[in-house]
């Protein structure tokens, strides 16, 4: 990456963390009740997260350097935040911004404690001219989080990641058809979440390096355009197209120019039933030679305004390091149920399948589920327990740079459990 | 003498002490309503009675000559369907009207000899009759669909939805969320 282009792209990133932004994060303060200081015409909530959780795959702790062993580690999170909300007629802004140390206790693994680290995650979200045919969207999410939407990466890494969208909705005549341009840009920078070097990984290989990651820092343009008509008034046909073009830090990762249309149904068949329905076509104008059908079928049992089912399918492909593009073959559950007002019980599962261009015959799995009650014990204490289970595996060990490796970063199990308290002003 | 004459002056104030007093006056009703059936005739003064007697007889006299105008319009488009809708209410309308002309006559007798319940009576027939020719005249109109087609700046069409459809907005769902992964982290001691 070029110091020109880092400069750049950091101080841009710093300038828009100033900005107040709104995202829902996880295991922030869900909806806060008619508290809160006003400002204004919107409200202003201060909130605290405290959780600690059991992680059964918390890093590479244990074992010798030639047989490293996933060790289980007991982590804290402490997260302040705020959340602010305003929302009249023509205009909505809802910012949601917290800082959250995240502290390996190192009970379980003394070793573990050098991966504890400081995260962040600040989103916008911003509409003007509501009321009026010709609307206006911002929005702008920032995160540092050891979570991160490059499944290459073989080690834990903490990315930095901003994405900023402006789109103008315009509604011509009564309103029932809506197109909806917009423009998108993010970037993503990846440092060594600890600075362990798993044994038999080539130190200039990106996936399982923590020094050689930053390759895969990267810059990603967006140009979209969503439509659709209202020929009830809860249900619309679709026509969606994006174009992706993301260039990385190194010429070591191929770039991607890709295109992905689709168009279909979606919205409420029934009283009860919303679905979606989307077919496409997606295609990378540069080298990786993708060529594939995209799409969505997915169904949701609204059993009242606050419980619900829903279950679906979902083919969509999106760039990546090293082998330019991936497609994503989903098929998930959720479920959602508020009992008595007070306890909301949530349950989830997901199949990916990856698929990976640029002839490398790389297929990944990831299988992740989780369950948990959540319950409102004031307004202003909710307390929440979750199990989650994720399970990943690769064929990496028989097609790449790890052949031979019977332990990887890209082939674990993880069992979670995590109680969690919200404190909401 | 004194005596005499504080006498006469507390049987005076006595006699002054009990004299009715008059009773508040009662806001009129808007010169241009007839008193509806459900308003007590009893309550209305005799005068203001009479003034809307006489009011409620020219408003019928109106109605009559618009539906007339309705019948000859019927009968120029030789719509037989709709003439002899119209010519039913038309019926119904005069016979109201002839009512409502002798009891007015019978209420303005009565108020002469302020005959309350004789007065009462009549102005509540008239009354009553100037609601049924005002519903009267709406079904005219109503006649083969004629309110229904009639259009100005005052039509209005409403969209209902039913009540129990969810709030939410189904129609822009959210792109599939990318994969998202936690990869463990290496210790440095290793």
């Amino acid at each position: 990456m070029t110091p020109a282009f880092k400069s750049l792209a950091l101080g841009a990133m710093v300038a828009l963390s100033l900005l107040p932004a709104a995202v829902r994060a996880e295991g922030s303060a869900s909806s806060p009740g008619p508290n809160g200081i006003k400002i204004g015409e919107g409200r202003l909530h201060p909130y605290f997260d405290a959780e600690l959780r059991y992680d059964s795959a918390a890093g590479f702790f244990g074992g010798t350097p030639t047989d490293l062993q996933l060790a289980p580690e007991l982590i804290a999170h402490f997260r302040p935040g705020v959340k602010f909300e305003l929302a009249s007629p023509g205009t909505s802004i809802n910012f949601n911004g917290n800082v959250s140390y995240v502290a390996y206790t190192g009970w379980l693994n003394p070793a573990s404690k050098a991966a504890s680290h400081l995260e962040t995650d600040i989103g916008l979200a911003t509409a003007f001219n509501r009321d009026r045919q010709l609307e206006l969207d911002i929005g702008d999410t920032l995160v540092r989080s050891d979570r991160t939407t490059n499944p290459v990466v073989g080690v834990g890494v903490l990315s930095l990641s901003n994405r900023l969208i402006v789109a103008a909705p315009i509604r011509p005549a009564g309103g029932a058809l809506e197109m909806t341009p917009s423009v998108a840009w993010a970037a993503e920078f990846f440092q060594p979440l600890a600075t362990g070097l798993l044994p038999h990984c080539d130190p200039t290989d990106p996936t399982c390096s923590g020094p050689a990651i930053q390759g895969m820092n990267y810059n990603n343009y967006t140009f979209g355009l969503a439509n659709r008509w209202r020929f009830l008034p809860k249900t619309a046909l679709v026509l969606d197209a994006t174009l992706d073009t993301r260039s990385y830090a190194s010429t070591a990762n191929p770039s991607a120019l890709l295109l992905n249309i689709s168009a279909g149904l979606a919205g409420l068949v029934s009283s009860r039933v919303a679905v979606v329905l989307k077919a496409g076509y997606g295609r990378d104008l540069s080298d990786s030679g993708l060529s594939t059908v995209i799409g969505q079928a997915e169904a949701t049992y609204l059993l009242s305004e606050t419980s619900n089912l829903k279950f679906g399918y979902s083919r969509a492909s999106s760039p990546v390091p090293i082998y330019g593009v991936l497609i994503d073959d989903r098929g998930y559950f959720e479920a959602k149920m508020l009992l008595g007002g007070k306890l909301t019980l949530l349950g989830r599962a997901a199949f990916d399948y990856l698929s990976y261009f640029a002839k490398s015959g790389r297929n990944d799995t990831l299988l992740t589920a989780g369950i948990g009650p959540e319950y409102e014990f004031t307004p202003w204490l909710i307390g929440g327990l979750a199990y989650n289970l994720s399970s990943r595996g690769s064929n990496i060990a028989s097609t790449g740079a790890l052949s031979g490796i019977s332990v990887s970063g890209v082939t674990y199990t993880r069992h979670e459990v995590i109680a969690r308290l919200t404190f909401t002003y | 003498m004194r005596t005499g004459f504080l006498i006469a002056a507390l049987t005076s104030g006595v006699c002054l002490a009990q004299t009715p007093t008059p009773p508040p006056a009662v806001p009129a009703p808007p010169a241009a309503e007839a008193a509806t059936p459900s308003e007590k005739a009893s309550d209305v003064p005799d005068p203001e009675k009479l003034e809307r007697s006489a009011k409620a007889l020219v408003r019928m006299r109106g109605i009559l000559k618009e539906v007339l105008g309705k019948l000859e319009e019927a009968r120029s488009t030789k719509d037989v369907v709709k003439l002899n809708c119209v010519n039913e209410k038309l019926t119904s309308i005069k016979g109201l009207l002839r009512i409502s002309e002798q009891s007015d006559v019978a209420l303005q007798e009565a108020v002469a000899k302020q005959d309350a319940t004789t007065a009462d009576h009549e102005y509540t027939k008239v009354s009553i009759a100037r609601v049924k020719v005002e519903q009267l005249r709406t079904e005219t109109e109503e006649c083969i669909g004629q309110l229904a087609f009639r259009t100005d700046e005052n039509l209005t069409v409403e969209v209902v939805e039913p009540d129990q459809l969810p709030k939410d907005d189904f129609t822009k769902p959210p792109a599939p969320p990318s994969v998202v992964v936690r990869p463990p982290p290496a210790s440095p001691t290793l």
